[in-house]
């Protein structure tokens, strides 16, 4: 049976460094639990300036939206994530309009 | 469904995605109560206070029966909670919850904002709408709030009605 996914498009504060995907994923297993953390399965897809696309599973989609508006500093830099759209493709998630 | 959001006019930033619009505020105004204290609550609510953002998550009967007969709205502001950290951010998501839920039970008029003070701890409509859930509010009730409420919240406090 297909496991259904949804991909966020999240703007960070500020520029992402290339240490991020593991500074985010250490921060992620914090708030979400090492329990859940396996449901929620984020996967960072790519990055582009201070926004990037995580892909999470369906049922783990809200812990996830909610983890990443308790993340406020990511190693020693002070951060905040706003998730502005969500979509099952990343097609329409990077679709204009 | 369009949304808004309420900060302190120290955030510098003017929009986000996802927000119609931002409405700022300023902190000594008298329009929306931020803090917490019994007295202080009700004295804003007798003296013109249209809604109240109680910064400790603590409501009794007495200032529920104020609420109730001014018709404030009460507030849940956000960053209170995302400032804190590890057992002190559960403990303020518990109070929140029992907040919220109180207020409901009470038939009082809920709005769910950032109240941020820095940009740090703004939030997009997403994020709220998620971290409503998470305190137990519908998630139909908290677009409602996002939406219709923090409207006539924002648009009262910029004296437009």
């Amino acid at each position: 049976m297909k496991v259904k996914h949804r991909y966020i498009l999240v703007e960070a504060s500020e520029e992402l460094d290339k240490n991020f995907k593991d500074n985010l994923r250490r921060e992620l297993i914090l708030c979400i639990g090492s329990i859940d953390y396996h449901l929620v399965n984020p996967r960072l897809i790519g990055i582009d300036g201070k926004e990037f696309i995580i892909k999470c599973s369906l049922e783990g989609f809200g812990k996830l939206v909610v983890a990443l508006s308790m993340i406020k500093n990511l190693n020693n830099r002070d951060i905040a994530f706003y998730t502005l759209k969500t979509s099952g493709t990343i097609k329409s998630l990077t679709s204009s309009g | 469904m369009k949304y808004y959001d309420i900060l302190f006019d120290c955030v510098q930033r003017e929009k986000l995605a996802g927000f119609e619009k931002i409405f700022k505020i300023s902190e000594n105004n008298n329009k929306i109560f931020f803090g917490s204290g019994d007295e202080a609550i009700i004295h804003a609510i007798r003296h013109g206070a249209l809604a109240v953002a109680i910064t400790n998550f603590y409501i009794n009967r007495k200032i529920i029966a104020e609420i109730k007969e001014y018709e404030a709205t009460l507030c849940i502001p956000f960053s209170i909670i995302l400032e804190k950290k590890g057992f002190e951010r559960t403990g303020l998501l518990y109070k929140a919850t029992v907040l919220a839920k109180f207020a409901l039970n009470n038939k009082i008029e809920l709005s769910i904002g950032s109240f941020a003070h820095s940009e740090q701890f703004l939030n997009s409509p997403l994020q709220l709408i998620e971290l409503s859930k998470i305190i137990k509010i519908r998630e139909e009730y908290a677009k409602y709030s996002l939406s219709e409420v923090n409207k006539r919240i924002g648009e009262y406090c910029e004296g437009k009605t």
